[in-house]
């Protein structure tokens, strides 16, 4: 396999979650997700994300998969 | 990692089995022949058994139509007081054979240690049996081999090198149970490979 290059993609759910007032352990609970995974998301450590779990995060916060993920350009 | 009855019961079960034929191995097919060789102990193997030329044909009067029964094929090859180096040559085959058992069964070990913590689809371990693949197909090679060598250099000078055959049979065993190592250690190539593709996946 070749060598994974560095992603720019940003995880916004720091943000959301705080906007909302919620936590992670809600959100996970209501996700249906482990905290551990969404704190994998929440920590920039994931390198994929299913679109199962994306959609379940922006049905649950009210959001764009957009609001959740950025592309930082440098 | 979620535990699982397996994880907390099998794999100490596992662990200790692989241990124990670990040290069975290492005791009755390596260290005692080796002190069998050397002195300490009696010598534990002191017959070989062996291919002969000799053929019986049984008589027509037995036989049933064109069918014939070929018997005497084996004989043993029996010495009343072996010395150093003729010890050391009947034991040779079973030595090094039990030598290679004994990096399967300590690979296997280290294998089985990796399951703890349930991370088994690592390079590593694929690379464990693929080296695993290859002792046993030593194995299954190389002591038919070292027993053919061994046997001409027992019957060398004797009065009964002439009737012993020296023909190499490849032990199919090891090199059926190789060639499935082989192919587990290929899927394990690719669980490596798709937990490689699944890591950091949310």
């Amino acid at each position: 396999m070749p060598p994974e290059e560095p992603h720019r993609i940003e995880v916004q759910l720091d943000r959301l979650l705080a906007e909302r007032d919620m936590t992670l352990a809600e959100l996970a609970e209501r996700v249906g997700v482990t905290v551990v995974n969404l704190s994998v998301l929440k920590n920039d450590r994931a390198k994929a994300i299913r679109f199962s779990t994306l959609s379940a995060v922006c049905r649950v916060l009210s959001c764009q998969p957009g609001d959740l993920l950025t592309y930082s350009a440098g | 990692m979620t535990t699982t009855t397996w994880s907390r019961v099998g794999n100490p079960v596992l662990e200790m089995t692989l241990g124990l034929a670990l040290l069975l191995v290492g005791l009755f097919r390596v260290l005692f022949p080796i002190l069998g060789v050397t002195g300490p102990l009696p010598a534990m193997d002191t017959t070989r058994t062996v291919r002969i030329d000799a053929t019986t044909r049984v008589p027509d009067a037995v036989a049933h139509g064109a069918v014939t029964l070929h018997g005497t094929s084996t004989a043993a090859l029996t010495f009343a007081h072996p010395g150093v180096g003729d010890r050391l040559l009947l034991v040779l085959p079973a030595l090094v054979g039990g030598l290679l058992l004994l990096q399967v069964f300590e690979i296997l070990l280290r294998t089985a240690r990796t399951f703890r913590d349930g991370d088994f689809f690592v390079p590593r371990n694929a690379r464990r049996l693929g080296l695993v693949a290859a002792l046993v197909l030593l194995i299954g090679v190389l002591t038919p081999a070292l027993d053919v060598i061994t046997t001409k250099f027992l019957v060398k000078g004797t009065p009964v090198a002439s009737a012993v055959q020296s023909s190499y049979h490849l032990s199919m065993l090891p090199v059926v149970l190789a060639i499935l190592i082989a192919a587990a250690a290929a899927a394990f190539r690719s669980g490596t490979r798709l937990r490689d593709d699944t890591d950091g996946l949310v």
